[in-house]
């Protein structure tokens, strides 16, 4: 009989304390998820945005990024458009009996502009060409020194001047990429290949889809981050039903941690998108389909607890959407120009895309990168306690 | 006659007042007019204290030795002190060699791990951050060199990392120069030099990217908040019942955001001057052309808030504008004539930069695409909630 009341007491324990708050907690998820789907065009705009990024990657650009021969043609992934070139011949000079060399050299370039690839203007005047490159109509151009075909008669090197615009930086990698790959189809042709006779061998580079590659590390985390925070920043401001739940048994600990989940959950899909474009693309990893998406998810995390913090702190939903502008564009300027290491740790764009390439792409273990997994951890931690506190000491509106 | 301007004045007053009381309700929220300026004002000194560093790439490069002769034990002397610069970079390298001790990746609970140079190891390790690139000399490099003058070098690059890649390819290039001159060996060949128009190598960070970041905040900044403008205008609605007409209320917010526009310009251009960034053209010039670009934000903006239903609507189609416009303008560099950041770059480099003036063919074209692009957006907002729009927040 006393075991019985006993055990009935402990039942009521149970419930009182762990399967009611357990219920509404699933609950709250439920409520979270179903106002998030209910706006369908905003979760349609949501799993578009991997999409069309990844088909404009795998269409509009050229698949061959690097070739054994000549450059790296990373060139034509920041610029593929004609590389505007000029030249000037300013070799008189003989030594190959019956040829005229710097003749054949810019008959080279003129085949190029023959076939589409770039865009010539030969020209007898240094100082016309430096004009033209100081107001952008061209790119580069290139000098041919006198004694040039002498030089390489008696076995001798020659040094050709590029002269860049670097004012075009968009273009300038391109422009380069192109003349060093003319110059060197033109020492294979003539075996001009100096002392140290080099056999390019690129290794690790899949076969097909090298722009998805080469953009994979520094793209997908942007999406993440970018869908992750912008939808979560509004998961606490824009939540209005919130002020009235308070007056009910469900607590704020519980209302944060069912957003968390709820947005999580989310994203989760923009992962899974990206998962499977990822095999669709046929994209060449390395690691295991499972450690992938571990990374997916600790990249996730961290930009809902980002969102989440943004929205606890904002007053208002376009202040939320300004503070998550602020961060998204801090984060992809330090990420790029900022090279102090214990800088970049704080950033979450940079610790992604980290990870993807010396984790996903090269097959590190995921303890070669555990600084950059500890860095976001610890944020998301910190994010999600600070979230909690702001949240809690937030006065509502009853 | 008088109709036209009794017209013309109540219009007038209409819009006057749609930009009153947006100024006001913008004016309500603080923290909103205080980022708008954050952005500018912490990001531009951000660039402009940084310096340009090549650390971030120093590429490791394994020497994989078969020959153990003078000469290629000369050419691992001189591979591993070997340092130089092309273009904007610093190029230097950490070279191992055939029986010297190399980083490895760690195993589990290892803080660094360790083992010796060989060419299987090389093979094992070339997909990791631990080795970007190796050389193998082989058998009779020194006999190929005293008979023939040249060798044959086999180099293998990890292609995983584009930008190692690029840093690996010029140092050994650099490097293998070096050797040459060092040891007076020549043979036919073509080097480059690279000269650089403006030369760059000791420009701060500010100003090799301004032109690119300068447009990208002020677009962006003004893109989102206007991204909201309509459809999160609760008092909207009720305005609409009154007399105030539907294009006046796209043309009241474009007014209203220009202003808040014309300020960040203003700070900006500020800025810019405070960290000494040569502007080589009038600043009012400058000015306009940054305007134009915000201008044409606000009106992009005004139009994914037209034509969305909610706040969460407008700022996922923001945010794909953005990866879209990111994506043609720095990877596929197509559509540029619809991309109005690519318009402000070019106008923006050549007034800055290239020190031409608004008259100049090349400012005037992109002047041109820009105004177009801004009045497409404009003219779709003001068709689309004129004859399109049925539902207000």
């Amino acid at each position: 009989m006393i075991l019985g009341e006993k055990w009935k007491k402990l039942e009521e324990i149970t419930i009182k304390h762990f399967s009611n708050p357990l219920k509404r907690f699933f609950s709250l998820i439920e409520k979270e998820i179903r106002v998030l789907m209910n706006d369908k065009g905003a979760m349609i705009i949501t799993y578009c945005i991997p999409i069309l990024s990844i088909i404009i990657l795998a269409t509009l650009v050229p698949d061959q990024l690097v070739s054994d021969e000549g450059g790296t043609g990373i060139g034509g992934v920041i610029g593929m458009e004609l590389p505007k070139v000029g030249i000037i011949d300013c070799d008189n000079s003989d030594g190959f009996p019956d040829r005229d060399l710097s003749a054949e050299f810019v008959v080279k370039f003129q085949e190029k502009e023959e076939n589409g690839e770039c865009h010539l203007i030969i020209s007898t005047n240094q100082s016309e060409l430096e004009k033209m490159l100081g107001r952008g109509e061209i790119n580069t151009f290139i000098i041919i020194p006198s004694l040039f075909e002498f030089n390489l008669s008696i076995h001798l090197p020659v040094i050709i001047p590029i002269v860049l615009d670097t004012i075009d930086s968009i273009n300038l990698m391109s422009s380069q990429e192109f003349v060093e790959g003319l110059i060197y189809e033109f020492k294979v042709e003539n075996n001009f290949m100096g002392v140290f006779q080099m056999s390019k061998v690129h290794m690790n580079i899949p076969e097909r889809n090298q722009t998805f590659f080469a953009a994979f590390p520094l793209l997908i985390p942007m999406l993440i981050f970018g869908i992750g925070m912008l939808t979560s920043c509004q998961s606490i401001i824009s939540d209005i039903p919130k002020d009235r739940m308070v007056l009910t048994p469900t607590n704020k600990q519980e209302m944060m941690a069912a957003k968390v989940f709820a947005n999580t959950a989310i994203q989760l899909g923009v992962g899974l998108i990206i998962l499977i474009s990822s095999i669709i693309m046929k994209l060449e990893i390395r690691s295991s389909y499972f450690e992938y998406s571990m990374v997916l998810l600790i990249l996730i995390l961290n930009a809902v607890l980002t969102g989440v913090a943004i929205s606890a702190l904002s007053k208002s939903t376009l202040a939320a959407f300004q503070y998550f502008i602020f961060i998204f564009i801090l984060n992809i300027v330090i990420m790029w120009f900022v090279k102090d290491p214990l800088i970049l740790g704080l950033i979450p764009l940079n610790n992604g895309n980290e990870i993807l390439l010396q984790v996903v792409l090269r097959g590190q273990s995921l303890w070669t990168c555990f600084d950059q997994i500890l860095f976001l951890t610890a944020e998301s931690i910190v994010l999600y306690i600070f979230s909690y506190l702001v949240f809690k000491h937030q006065k509502t509106m009853l | 006659m008088a109709e036209i301007f009794e017209d013309a004045r109540t219009r007038f007053l209409r819009i006057s007042a749609m930009v009153i009381k947006e100024f006001k309700s913008l004016l309500q929220v603080k923290s909103t007019i205080l980022i708008l300026f954050l952005v500018p004002m912490s990001i531009i000194p951000v660039l402009a204290t940084t310096k340009i560093s090549s650390d971030r790439f120093v590429p490791t490069i394994w020497i994989i030795d078969y020959d153990n002769s003078e000469q290629s034990n000369q050419f691992i002397t001189t591979m591993k002190n070997s340092s130089g610069v092309e273009g904007l970079i610093e190029l230097t390298n950490t070279v191992y060699a055939s029986g010297d001790l190399a980083p490895i990746e760690p195993a589990f609970l290892e803080k660094e791990a360790f083992d010796f140079v060989s060419e299987e190891l090389a093979r094992r390790t070339i997909p990791t951050k631990y080795l970007d690139a190796f050389i193998i000399l082989q058998e009779g490099f020194q006999e190929s060199l005293a008979e023939n003058g040249t060798v044959e070098l086999i180099i293998y690059f990890d292609a995983i990392d584009f930008l190692s890649l690029v840093a690996s390819e010029m140092t050994i290039l650099v490097s293998l120069t070096d050797i040459q001159i060092r040891n007076m060996l020549f043979e036919r060949d073509i080097y480059y030099y690279p000269e650089l128009r403006p030369d760059q190598t000791h420009m701060g960070l500010l100003s090799l990217t301004a032109s690119l970041i300068i447009p990208f905040l002020g677009l962006f900044t003004m893109l989102l908040i206007t991204s909201q403008s309509i459809v999160g205008d609760i008092p909207l609605k009720r305005m609409l019942n009154t007399s105030l007409r539907r294009g006046e209320v796209v043309v009241g917010k474009l007014i209203s955001y220009s202003i808040l526009a014309l300020f960040q310009v203003l700070i900006t251009l500020l800025l810019l001057s405070l960290f000494g960034i040569a502007i080589n053209c009038l600043w009012i010039e400058l000015f306009f052309i940054l305007l134009v670009n915000s201008i044409v934000g606000i009106c992009m903006g005004i139009f994914i808030s037209t034509i969305t239903h909610t706040k969460l609507q407008a700022s996922q189609l923001f945010l794909m504008v953005f990866f879209i416009m990111f994506i043609f303008q720095y990877f596929t560099r197509t559509f540029l004539d619809f991309i109005p950041l690519e318009q402000t770059k070019i106008a923006y480099e050549a007034l800055a930069n290239r020190g031409m003036s608004l008259q100049d063919p090349i400012v005037l074209k992109s002047l041109f695409k820009l105004t177009l692009n801004g009045i497409f957006y404009f003219l779709f907002s003001v068709i689309y909630i004129k004859y399109i729009k049925k539902r207000f927040v």
